[in-house]
């Protein structure tokens, strides 16, 4: 796949003529994926059992997110050969949310989110969701399902935009996701576990490499939780 | 932004002399139809301790998105011992590692290479390894700094208790290096457009960046100049600026305008960017203190700063 980028401003004026037309004007080269991108979130809808309307509501919006996110990562990954330097590029998610899908993003944040879309390349809703799953990734599909399913939107905040300075600790981040997933949900929601875990972690790896310490990642991320007063298995 | 005091001994250079710490210069190559090349490193700035390099492929055939990249280190520790004990880094009983931390900021990622661990018994102690990092990978720049970390914790005596023992602390750094993977990184943010109705020249600045994050490159700030204006040809951008009072007062009014911009953005934290405390290479935040310190622009006040760059450039073309 030659992925393809559009910088800001084409992508703000690609934007303000989506919001004009609702045309998504997707080029040619383009319309493959776009299908499957479509089918992939009808099919999402489906398997969570509700309309466009719906996703707003409840935690349904976090249920789009994981699921159509899953879908969507292994679509990328598997068919069209997503590698890490493109998923970091600004320009592709620009392209691909503003003249492949500008449709989709809207059904998920309607038009007053030019964030979502285009504005603040690190709050691109597909690039989130596909760095979503990345740092969550548990080796297949069925066990990165099973880690996610109790999660809310406040999650996918706290990982994704947690890039830090140098970048994204991805081992660090799986082990710090799966080890929240074995926490009891509603204690873990009530004392907004994942968010503390997530700050605690932003200030100690100023002085501790986590991959560098006695046990790893794993002891690293059960002494955080211990810190907060939970024991994982 | 704020320097961490650490609260225990750490490896300074003299510690460095003591160990007898030799690190062999880092040598890359890359793997194409299954045979290797060799990648060559050119030094922009820095010392051998400290510095910013591009990478070079005399077949011209090496690129992140299609080619991996090797990295080999080795190095010599002669006298780990004087590294152990009271007045050593860490306890007697304590094993020490050595290890890479690397990042490459555009690809968002971060990551380590364990080179080996050696305790109090053991010397000298050598480390040589290759690490492969797998294509489409690395994006705009790789960051490897070789460090000297606490690997296991010991049992201190009781004049060791000053000594770290945290395991992961890191205790020193060997060597640190930015290698620019994606062109020389030094490219400064000028492009041309061509839009009719619109000015010559403006400033494009991303009032939502983060100075000491986000980079000084054209998706958060950018001097545009337009094709498609009048007066364009008289810009004469293909000479140099000493040649084109037009281009050169262009250039001054935007790095004026820039400057402005960060200190408005960075609000209270613009002392951190004066003062250049724990700069990111490559970020707004870095460039200014750049434009300050190396300059020698005055920003205290709008007039000063305006009348400091045309200097710099009267001075310096």
């Amino acid at each position: 796949m030659n992925w393809k980028e559009i910088n800001r401003e084409d992508s703000s004026d690609r934007f303000d003529e989506y919001c004009k037309t609702k045309e998504a004007k997707c080029p040619e080269e383009y319309k493959k994926l776009r299908d499957e991108i479509l089918n992939l979130f009808v099919c999402t809808l489906s398997e969570i059992g509700i309309d466009p309307v719906d996703i707003n509501t409840k935690n349904y919006a976090y249920q789009v997110d994981y699921i159509f996110g899953l879908k969507f990562y292994q679509l990328l990954n598997d068919r069209y050969s997503m590698s890490i330097r493109t998923a970091s590029t600004d320009g592709v998610w620009r392209f691909l949310s503003t003249c492949v899908v500008p449709d989709l993003v809207e059904m998920r944040y309607g038009l007053d989110h030019p964030d979502r879309f285009w504005k603040k390349p690190k709050r691109i809703w597909l690039r989130v969701i596909w760095w979503y799953i990345y740092l969550s990734w548990q080796g297949d599909e069925e066990s990165t399902r099973e880690i996610l399913k109790d999660n809310s939107t406040d999650e996918i905040l706290q990982l994704v935009d947690r890039c830090g300075r140098d970048g994204y600790r991805v081992d660090l981040y799986r082990e710090i996701m799966k080890q929240y997933a074995e926490m009891d949900v509603t204690e873990r929601r009530k004392d907004q576990v994942f968010r503390k875990m997530m700050v605690l972690n932003t200030a100690k790896v100023q002085v501790i490499e986590p991959a560098l310490v006695d046990g790893g990642e794993i002891k690293y991320v059960d002494d955080l939780c211990v810190y907060f007063g939970y024991e994982t298995e | 932004m704020s320097e961490i005091l650490n609260l225990y001994p750490t490896l300074d250079e003299s510690g460095v002399n003591k160990a007898g710490i030799s690190i062999q210069q880092t040598e890359l190559s890359y793997r194409d139809d299954n045979d290797y090349y060799p990648i060559n490193i050119e030094v922009e700035n820095g010392d051998d301790k400290k510095y910013l390099a591009v990478l070079k492929d005399e077949r011209c055939v090496w690129y992140p998105e299609t080619h991996n990249l090797i990295v080999h280190k080795a190095g010599t520790i002669t006298h780990p011992d004087t590294l152990f004990g009271s007045n050593g880094i860490v306890a007697h009983d304590s094993v020490l590692g050595v290890a890479a931390i690397w990042s490459s900021k555009k690809s968002d990622l971060h990551g380590t290479i364990q080179y080996g661990e050696f305790s109090l018994t053991s010397k000298p102690y050598f480390f040589d390894r290759n690490y492969t990092f797998e294509r489409s990978i690395l994006r705009g720049s790789l960051k490897y700094k070789l460090v000297l970390y606490l690997k296991k914790s010991g049992n201190p005596y009781p004049e060791e208790m000053h000594l770290a023992n945290q395991t992961g602390t890191v205790l020193g750094v060997l060597e640190e290096c930015e290698l620019y993977v994606d062109g020389s990184g030094s490219v400064f943010p000028i492009s041309t457009v061509n839009e009719e109705g619109k000015p010559l020249w403006w400033v494009n600045f991303d009032n939502t960046a983060d100075p000491f994050i986000d980079l000084f490159e054209a998706e958060h700030v950018e001097i545009c100049l337009n094709r498609a204006h009048p007066c364009f040809a008289d810009l004469s951008i293909e000479e140099s600026l000493k040649k084109s009072p037009l281009f050169l007062e262009v250039i001054s009014s935007a790095l004026y305008i820039i400057v402005m911009s960060v200190k408005e953005l960075a609000d209270t934290d613009w002392n951190d960017i004066i003062s250049g405390n724990q700069l990111e290479p490559g970020t707004i935040a870095e460039a200014t203190y750049y434009f300050i310190s190396k300059l020698g622009w005055d920003v205290s006040d709008p007039a000063a700063l305006a009348k400091s760059i045309h200097k710099y450039f009267d001075d310096n073309l």
